[in-house]
């Protein structure tokens, strides 16, 4: 009679197989929530801490906080955040609209030219940085070759001053991201209705009229795509500054995130890199404020 | 109130002919619907005329001038689109008044002229919204608003109605034909829907293949139709067709024998017997021969289906291998149940060339 049952079971509960999916998928998210979510929790808990060297768990409130605000290094680190993004993020903007908007007005040979622009994007940001890296340099660079071809006063030297050394920061910053909002926005203005083009002439008005008041305006939610991801880019953007200026000179390059890691790894200040680090995040978050107004405005 | 003058106009994209020598006359007051199939040309047509395509050869005159080569805004004309073409971000009132800011005029005429153009078409309580906000019919509405703000002398229509649902296409339909008349602009309008061409235009011109094949009143376009195609493109149901030969008496003789007396048809020329033709007649013109010939050789139908259609019936027939298609009173219970002999008046016919499509 107890063999009865074996023929009715489902096609459904194959235990043969031993393939769970739901078992994969908890252990997808054990591992985010631990790694992940666990870390952050850590961080979150070390920067209330006094530790140095190593981790301790004497809460001392928010001691780190006041120091690193205090700290001359961080307060640069974050100008430059503000620069770098700034001036990248509305550089890349503005040169990728551009390329784009040059691309769609059927510009000969768009294939090459796309690839070409949307090239720097494949490199590894370490080569983008050593490229620019030589191509500043005075010895090696764009200084040497046009003094070579004679024009000897020509001086370009952002790299050795603290002061410019920042725009060189965003000069390859700008080279490397134009490249995917001029992707975005390409598709962006592909999708323009045709017969909005039909209006646009018929009704003579002039092009850079239409597309400063009516094809930009209506690719809002694309350009606000395009400032997210350059965001994202410029806040974690550690590896750049490491292939190209290391942070120097002095630490006029220097960055929240180069910051938060030389204290972690190299000055043994877990407590204050902590702190730095849970500032980030609160960066990172603030990203996503505008993102949330623009869906909550899509609803309205 | 302005004429426009297509002379000769031939477009090809590559290899492909799409247009192949248009001429029409478009008098000054007109509504003349360019009407035919998907991809036979008429809205590349109204694209060079508005000057938004370039033509291969031939020449567009508006209001007299010669305007082959001028830019679309300097055509006199303004234009409505199957997808409205409004701009997305700007308000309605905004949509209505941009061209006009653009060519600088002034303040309180571009508000004079909106607001007369929307108190026409009566979208007053709109004129804040964003496109967005709007359904299909009022967008519709804004977009010929704002072709009106533009030009009320010449307006051109591509395929207005088209993204509009059965109901609202009906009531612009009445929309349009009100405008037209309340304000006598020439309109240029391109449909596939010939319901549309046979209530808006004053005359349709019917496009196959990039040619002209009639350009007449509608009623004309119906009755006398000058090619097969124009014939079966227009009317629904379809016109009922039947081949056959001409014989020397104005007798028609189909391939199985029946014969059909067409003394009483008005010939373009006369008639050469031995011709192979194509006879064609409405739906509405069949009926139930009163005085049957009972000849050998008449016309014999035999009733497959009827579809009713509230007031009367469409009776389906099988004649000669063809289907045919009647009307019959669908409350006077005269449908017939078995096979019949059908006529009609040959005044009432089309007669074609099988070879050329032409009406004889």
């Amino acid at each position: 009679m107890t063999r009865s049952k074996a023929p009715a079971r489902g096609l459904s509960d194959m235990p043969e197989s031993g393939f769970r999916p739901d078992l994969v998928a908890i252990g997808f998210f054990l591992v985010v929530a631990l790694v992940f979510y666990g870390s952050l929790l850590w961080t979150g808990y070390l920067s209330l801490t006094n530790s140095r060297l190593i981790p301790s768990y004497e809460i001392v409130g928010f001691d780190q906080f006041a120091r690193l605000v205090a700290t001359p290094r961080w307060r640069t680190a974050c100008v430059n955040l503000v620069i770098l993004g700034a001036f990248g993020i509305a550089g890349s903007l503005a040169l990728g609209t551009l390329l784009a908007i040059l691309l769609d007005r059927d510009v000969r040979a768009e294939g090459l030219l796309r690839s070409i622009f949307l090239h720097p994007l494949a490199l590894s940001l370490v080569i983008t940085g050593l490229a620019w890296r030589w191509l500043l340099d005075p010895v090696t660079g764009i200084q040497s070759v046009l003094r070579g071809l004679g024009w000897s006063s020509f001086h370009l030297d952002w790299l050795a001053d603290p002061d410019t050394a920042i725009y060189a920061l965003v000069v390859a910053s700008i080279w490397r991201s134009s490249g995917l909002v001029m992707i975005i926005m390409l598709a962006g203005l592909r999708g323009v209705d045709t017969d909005i083009w039909k209006a646009i002439r018929l009704e003579g008005i002039p092009l850079w009229r239409a597309y400063a008041q009516i094809v930009l305006p209506s690719l809002k939610l694309t350009i606000a795509s395009c400032i997210i991801l350059l965001m994202a880019d410029v806040v974690r953007s550690y590896d750049l500054v490491i292939a190209l200026t290391k942070g120097g000179p002095g630490f006029s390059t220097d960055l929240p995130a180069k910051f938060a890691v030389d204290h972690f790894f190299g000055r043994a200040n877990i407590g204050l890199a902590s702190a730095a680090s849970v500032v980030i995040l609160g960066f990172v978050a603030s990203l996503l404020v505008p993102y949330l107004l623009i869906q909550r405005k899509g609803r309205a | 109130m302005i004429g426009v003058g297509i002379r000769g106009v031939t477009k090809s994209y590559g290899a492909l002919p799409i247009l192949r020598g248009i001429d029409l006359t478009i008098d000054p007051g007109e509504f003349v619907v360019l009407l035919g199939p998907s991809g036979c040309g008429k809205s590349t047509l109204l694209n060079i005329v508005a000057g938004l395509e370039p033509l291969d050869d031939g020449a567009i005159e508006i209001a007299g001038e010669d305007m082959t080569h001028a830019d679309p805004s300097k055509r006199h004309l303004a234009m409505v689109f199957q997808s409205y073409a409004l701009f997305p971000t700007m308000s309605v009132r905004q949509n209505l008044g941009f061209g006009m800011r653009i060519n600088r005029v002034p303040k309180a005429e571009i508000v004079r002229r909106v607001q007369s153009v929307a108190a026409l078409l009566q979208i007053e309580p709109l004129l804040d919204r964003k496109p967005a906000q709007l359904s299909g019919g009022q967008r519709q509405r804004v977009a010929i608003g704002r072709a009106l703000v533009r030009s009320t002398r010449l307006c051109l229509f591509d395929e207005p109605l088209s993204n509009l649902d059965a109901q609202l296409r009906a009531d612009m339909r009445v929309e349009l034909r009100r405008l037209h008349a309340d304000l006598g602009s020439t309109m240029i309008y391109v449909t596939h829907d010939q319901v549309e061409a046979m209530t808006l235009a004053s005359r349709v011109a019917v496009i196959n293949r990039g040619k002209v094949e009639q350009v007449d009143t509608p009623q004309k376009v119906y009755d006398r139709p000058a090619t097969l195609f124009v014939a079966r493109f227009v009317g629904s149901p379809a016109i009922n067709l039947l081949e056959g030969v001409l014989m020397a008496d104005r007798r028609f003789r189909s391939a199985t024998g029946a014969t059909v007396d067409l003394s009483g048809y008005a010939f373009a020329s006369t008639p050469r017997p031995g011709t192979e033709v194509v006879l064609g007649v409405r739906p509405d013109d069949v009926r139930v021969a009163e005085a049957p010939a009972r000849r050998g050789d008449a016309l014999s139908a035999v009733p497959a289906f009827t579809e009713s259609l509230g007031p009367r019936s469409l009776l389906w027939l099988e004649l000669d291998g063809q289907r045919w298609s009647m009307y019959v009173d669908a409350k006077g219970g005269a449908i017939p149940t078995g096979p019949f002999e059908p006529g009609f008046d040959a005044a009432d016919a089309s007669l074609f060339d099988k070879t050329t499509g032409v009406r004889l």
